[in-house]
């Protein structure tokens, strides 16, 4: 269990230090996809511990995962999904308007068009 | 009509005019698109309206609903609760949605899709107010926040996009915090709901104990940054400056606060909050005045207004901390929560006034830059505003926001610095004051007549429309102005059940704040004056526009979140 857990905390530190840290701002948005995937194995990883088997009940199934978590999980990833891709929308128009992906040429081109 | 179809109607109500929009869109011409649009936003905003109006009666009589979506049991269910805290939310929400939609008519932006993610926000922040339960408050805040994020993105000016992928990445990321703290009360408590949440954190001991506070300061951090605390603020003056006018009004007016008062739910029902509310207050006291001298910096007039905000919700998450650490169940405490909620209200309604004129203004003048910027009235004469609707309003505006009579933030500020007597951070709250005053006053001046006649035509921004949005913001203004005392009393009553039941302001009086109003008044002048006549001004302006500096943006997000846990977990206070 320990070592999970320290997995999961080492892949949401990728995950942020390429949000603050990375230029380009498609890595940007894979940063913020990597730190979305650490929490929702960190949900699954806990709801799991108090049992073995899918919550899916049927003959034999005795044992199952928490299912709540798994469920908030569904809908965390949807939205996951519905952020990330407005951000890469926004990085195209922004590559269109400025010729650029990384942050500080972006920024330095927005401006000296005043 | 039952009491739960009428207060849900603010959510699925915008959700259907939504819909209507999208699926007409294929099939209607042109003209009968309009309308299917303007039928929309009736249908979104004006029933729900008429819907609240009927629920005053049950809110004044303390009535609260508490229900499960769908036929789940308790333990599973999403949880709704409606009572006199949503119900002032929502108010504040159609009462300002309603005049930016007009405003929007106008002035852009013009794609359809805007009424519809405009509408689909709307339902957001009415959920948002209604919800009691921790996940979907976090589905809800997301739902808020992207369609901010596509709101800002509609302007046509190529700076928005930047602005809003920044909005975007920082509050994503504050998001994915959230739901770790999400997860860290699940795991203590086993449910979602903010009654069991409580229940179980306030039967907590050792190392269960630390979790909770932790997971607690990392939900109240995130809701901060929404609601754009100081060093959680770097988003918004982008986001809020180079957004279209209306957007930028309502996200200024309402959406910065919402999260805010969403969230007081949860942390009612918390034992010990205390020392939590208290670093709220100190959180709100440095924001004011951090926020307005930014501000002054500025000489770009709608970065101005964006710091300016930065400053406002300073007072009202002050006047939130201190509820807190008085105790909602104390007289005080109530009457603190209200008069955060009042002034809310109040800064809303001046906000998105002053959003709406001066972006009017400065379109007709061409030029945002406050040293250049003279003129506005006549210019916006020779566009065709016979009556200077916009002037008049903006001297509304500015009145209130700068707490001076008649208008309704001559009695909100001024009630709730009083009330944050005793603490420390009321002194920051006075300085604001006066430098607010001197902020606007160097921002009216682009309505002084203009020395230069060097008339450019722009396209034509008036339209009874927007006068009617302008006319229906004034009035409001004036009217909570006049009667505030009644206002008062009502949104102490309406939200008697979350505390005490009787409290009234009997000690304040008015006269003497009368005087001390003038007082500020003539220093604010006095600095105004020195500052314009002299090289001053000049010297103390930022140069460049603000970098965007994402290490900046999160080193913020990590201090708050050290100095709360530092303060809660190492020095053993309750929370």
């Amino acid at each position: 269990m320990v070592i999970e857990r320290i997995l999961i905390f080492l892949l949401a530190l990728v995950g942020f230090s390429a949000i603050v840290g990375a230029k380009n701002i498609i890595k940007k948005v894979f940063g913020l996809n990597i730190l979305n995937a650490a929490v929702v194995l960190l949900y699954i990883l806990e709801g799991s511990r108090i049992g073995e088997q899918a919550p899916i009940l049927g003959e034999g199934v005795t044992t199952i995962v928490d299912p709540v978590p798994q469920a908030l999980m569904l809908t965390a990833i949807v939205i996951g999904v519905c952020v990330t891709a407005l951000a890469l929308a926004l990085a195209v128009r922004l590559y269109k308007a400025t010729g650029s992906l990384e942050i500080d040429t972006i920024s330095e081109r927005l401006r000296s068009e005043h | 009509m039952s009491i739960e179809s009428l207060f849900l109607s603010p959510v699925y109500l915008p959700m259907l005019g939504a819909a209507l929009i999208l699926v007409t869109k294929h099939f209607f011409t042109d003209r009968q698109r309009r309308v299917v649009e303007y039928l929309s936003a009736l249908i979104a905003f004006v029933l729900p309206l008429i819907a609240f109006t009927f629920l005053i009666q049950p809110v004044l009589a303390h009535h609260q609903v508490h229900m499960i979506l769908g036929t789940w049991e308790t333990a599973l269910g999403i949880h709704y609760h409606f009572d006199g805290l949503s119900f002032l939310l929502i108010s504040l929400n159609l009462l300002i949605s309603i005049p930016v939609w007009l405003y929007s008519r106008k002035t852009g932006p013009h794609q359809e899709t805007f009424t519809v993610i405009f509408l689909i926000q709307s339902a957001s922040i009415a959920a948002t107010s209604l919800t009691a339960d921790l996940f979907n408050l976090f589905v809800c805040l997301e739902v808020m926040g992207v369609t901010s994020y596509v709101l800002v993105a509609s302007s046509e000016k190529d700076e928005a996009l930047l602005s809003s992928f920044t909005y975007l990445i920082f509050s994503a990321t504050a998001m994915v915090f959230f739901l770790i703290g999400t997860f860290g009360l699940y795991r203590i408590s086993g449910s979602l709901a903010y009654d069991t949440i409580a229940l179980a954190k306030n039967s907590l001991s050792g190392s269960d104990l630390l979790v909770a506070r932790l997971s607690l300061v990392l939900i109240v951090v995130s809701v901060l940054l929404r609601t754009a605390v100081i060093p959680l603020s770097g988003w918004l003056v982008g986001a809020h400056s180079n957004a279209p006018h209306a957007v930028s009004a309502l996200l200024s007016g309402v959406l910065i606060k919402i999260p805010l008062f969403a969230l007081v739910r949860l942390l009612l029902l918390v034992t010990g909050t205390e020392l939590l509310g208290s670093i709220l207050a100190w959180a709100g006291g440095i924001s004011t005045l951090v926020g307005i001298i930014m501000a002054l910096r500025e000489h770009h007039a709608k970065r101005l207004l964006a710091y300016s905000s930065v400053s406002q919700i300073g007072y009202v998450v002050a006047a939130y901390g201190l509820a807190l650490a008085s105790g909602l169940e104390t007289e005080k405490g109530a009457l603190l929560l209200a008069l955060a909620l009042l002034y809310s209200f109040s800064h809303a309604l001046a906000k998105a006034t002053l959003f709406m004129t001066v972006g009017r203004a400065t379109d007709a003048i061409g030029t945002k830059n406050l040293h250049r910027a003279r003129g506005a009235l006549s210019e916006l004469r020779a566009q065709g505003e016979r009556f200077p609707f916009t002037g008049i309003a903006y001297l509304i505006a500015f009145l209130s926001i700068s707490a001076l009579p008649p208008a309704i933030g001559f009695w909100g500020k001024n009630t709730l610095v009083y009330l944050t007597k005793g603490h420390g951070a009321t002194h920051l709250l006075s300085i604001t004051s006066v430098l607010t005053i001197v902020a606007y006053l160097k921002l009216s001046r682009i309505f002084l007549p203009s020395k230069t006649t060097g008339v450019q035509k722009t396209v034509s921004s008036c339209s009874v429309l927007t006068n009617l949005s302008l006319i229906i913001l004034t009035s409001l203004l004036l009217v909570g102005g006049i009667w505030y005392i009644e206002l008062q009393t009502f949104v102490v009553q309406v939200l008697a059940p979350l505390g005490a039941t009787t409290a009234t302001l009997t000690s304040y009086s008015a006269a003497q704040d009368l005087l001390k109003t003038g007082i500020t008044l003539s220093f604010a002048l006095l600095i105004f004056f020195i500052g314009s006549k002299t090289r001053f001004e000049k010297r103390f302006e930022v140069r460049k526009g603000p970098v965007v500096s994402f290490p900046n943006l999160f080193f913020g997000f990590a201090l708050l979140i050290a100095v709360m846990a530092w303060q809660l977990l190492i020095r053993g206070g309750v929370l």
